[in-house]
């Protein structure tokens, strides 16, 4: 997983991470309501991608579930709650028989604009080679996975403003926040978006080099 | 390299967005039911330690009558391996509900696995919610099942099987009739004397009998019931609510509003109770939408879901003749 947030809130979230998950082994139900709907949705996108049909991703979603319970007593808060469930994850969607996805560099590492290269690579005209069909849906598929990867209020700041067309006042109510707070997090979003971006284009262009 | 001003890395990332589209997101019920899995599985996993615990400290007093077995020239029955879990259950009505395995009989409690094999019973007033195979199972009063690895032997009683819309798992409730299989979303089984009873109320359920296969599907407005006894097979139609579907919620493990919006807890209490919401108009539909419900993470029934969402967004909420659930503003 590329580090999208700089060590000290890494720090943060893993400690929170670890509360939670200790919280939820002493049975606060609060905190299972908190972990299922903050993780099992990014749980389920991610097998979504993988499987295609949503009974499918329902199953692994399952499986995962019956995996993270019995193991969470051994969750020790090195690795963020999120990457735990999705090497969990990984490993269900393999026994389960999902194709890998195949990790190629969807766009150059060296790209000094990662976000126009992105738009200029999903806006290509709609032609009828199933191949490129193919690409721009795998593109937006890894877009969507990058949002995941941010903190939910991040990823939904950003749905709001960019997806929806709020303004940051609406978004402010929307997030029960002054519009000020709401400016303030849509760029911190950005930034964090970003920083993701890059960083897994540099790590699929690492293993694409690698490869060949 | 380029240097990108600010509005064009913003007009890009609206681009990107826009062009990657929404994320997909699970439906309530399918993440009140992930949720409910997991209380179940992490309940399961306690019990399963408290037992793995006995077993050491049981498997230490065996070793030492082993020994001592040894010693005066016996030597025990290997013991029978424990059964797999297969189920989990989700809520337990009435106190009781038995789970008897291996000659043995315990009590159920909500979180309690339940193994392969299991002969599960519900005494008179009593009920048992379980999650199994994806679905959620429930068990009327005065039922037995046996728990199998694909399948329940429905022996006597009623069941009612639930999977959220869009499944599509094998699961099979086997009768001295038949074994009914489910294409669909709701339906329930029941095994009184010499009849056996299948109906559905959302989506299809093949009934595969000695001398061959019936399918049946239920519409938006009515569900459809299959009954063999001494005079044959027949078809009828049959409300998708009351009459045999009367036992189904009050077994049902509940909902957590807390957090919810209105709009979902309608649409779950709908579903449940076997009838279709309809907004009276776009106003009341985006109020419902608009309005999260705070207080309490206790699970409440449906019956209370509509009462408390009718106080809470100042809507109201009515049961028509018609199956509709309607909903308006005053």
């Amino acid at each position: 997983m590329p580090e999208p947030v700089s060590t000290d809130s890494q720090a943060l979230e893993l400690a929170r991470d670890r509360a939670l998950a200790r919280r939820m082994q002493r049975g606060d139900t609060g905190a299972l309501a908190e972990f299922c709907s903050a993780y099992l949705p990014r749980v389920y996108r991610f097998a979504l991608h993988r499987v295609d049909q949503p009974a499918d991703a329902d199953d692994v979603v399952q499986a995962v579930i019956t995996s993270a319970a019995r193991h969470i007593g051994t969750y020790r808060g090195e690795a963020t709650l999120l990457a735990w469930l999705l090497a969990i994850c990984r490993r269900e969607l393999f026994r389960y028989g999902a194709a890998e996805v195949r990790r190629r560099a969807l766009i150059s590492s060296d790209q000094d604009d990662v976000f126009g290269a992105l738009a200029a690579r999903l806006a290509a005209p709609a032609d009828d080679e199933p191949d490129a069909v193919a690409q721009r849906l795998e593109l937006a598929a890894w877009v969507r996975e990058r949002l995941d990867e941010l903190p939910e209020h991040h990823a939904r700041a950003l749905e709001l403003k960019y997806g929806e067309g709020l303004s940051s006042r609406e978004i402010g109510s929307r997030l029960a926040m002054s519009d000020a707070a709401a400016q303030s997090l849509l760029a911190r979003a950005r930034r964090n978006f970003k920083e993701v971006c890059d960083a897994r284009a540099r790590d699929e262009a690492d293993v694409t080099n690698g490869a060949g | 390299m380029t240097t990108q001003q600010p509005n064009d890395d913003e007009a890009a990332l609206a681009e990107v967005l826009r062009a990657a589209g929404r994320r997909p997101k699970p439906d309530e019920a399918q993440l009140e039911r992930w949720q409910q899995q997991f209380a179940a599985e992490l309940g399961a996993g306690q019990a399963r330690q408290r037992r793995q615990l006995t077993s050491r400290l049981l498997a230490a007093g065996a070793a030492a009558a082993i020994l001592a077995a040894v010693v005066v020239g016996l030597w025990p029955e290997p013991a029978m391996r424990a059964p797999a879990d297969v189920a989990q259950v989700l809520r337990v009505v009435g106190g009781n509900v038995t789970d008897g395995a291996d000659g043995g009989r315990r009590t159920l409690r909500a979180g309690d696995p339940v193994g392969a094999g299991d002969r599960l019973t519900t005494g008179i007033g009593s009920g048992l919610a379980l999650a199994y195979r994806g679905a959620e199972v429930r068990l009327d009063a005065d039922t037995s099942v046996r728990v199998e690895l694909d399948a329940l032997q429905l022996e006597a009683g009623r069941v009612y099987v639930d999977t959220a819309p869009g499944e599509a798992r094998s699961l099979r409730v086997a009768t001295p009739a038949g074994d009914f299989r489910h294409a669909g979303t709701q339906f329930l089984v029941a095994v009184e004397g010499d009849r056996v009873m299948g109906a559905v109320r959302e989506g299809t359920i093949h009934f595969r009998h000695a001398d061959g296969d019936v399918a049946l599907t239920a519409d938006a407005t009515m569900a459809l019931q299959l009954t063999v006894d001494a005079d044959g097979l027949r078809e009828a139609a049959l409300p998708r609510q009351g009459g045999p579907w009367s036992w189904v919620t009050k077994t049902a493990p509940g909902m957590s509003l807390a957090g919810r919006s209105a709009d979902d807890a309608l649409r779950w209490a709908a579903r449940e109770l076997g009838l279709t919401l309809v907004y009276a108009d776009d106003g009341s539909a985006r109020l419902a939408e608009a309005v999260r419900m705070a207080g309490s993470r206790a699970p409440v029934s449906p019956e209370e879901a509509l009462q408390v969402v009718a106080q809470a967004a100042g809507l109201e909420v009515s049961a028509q003749p018609d199956g509709r659930l309607r909903v308006a503003t005053p």
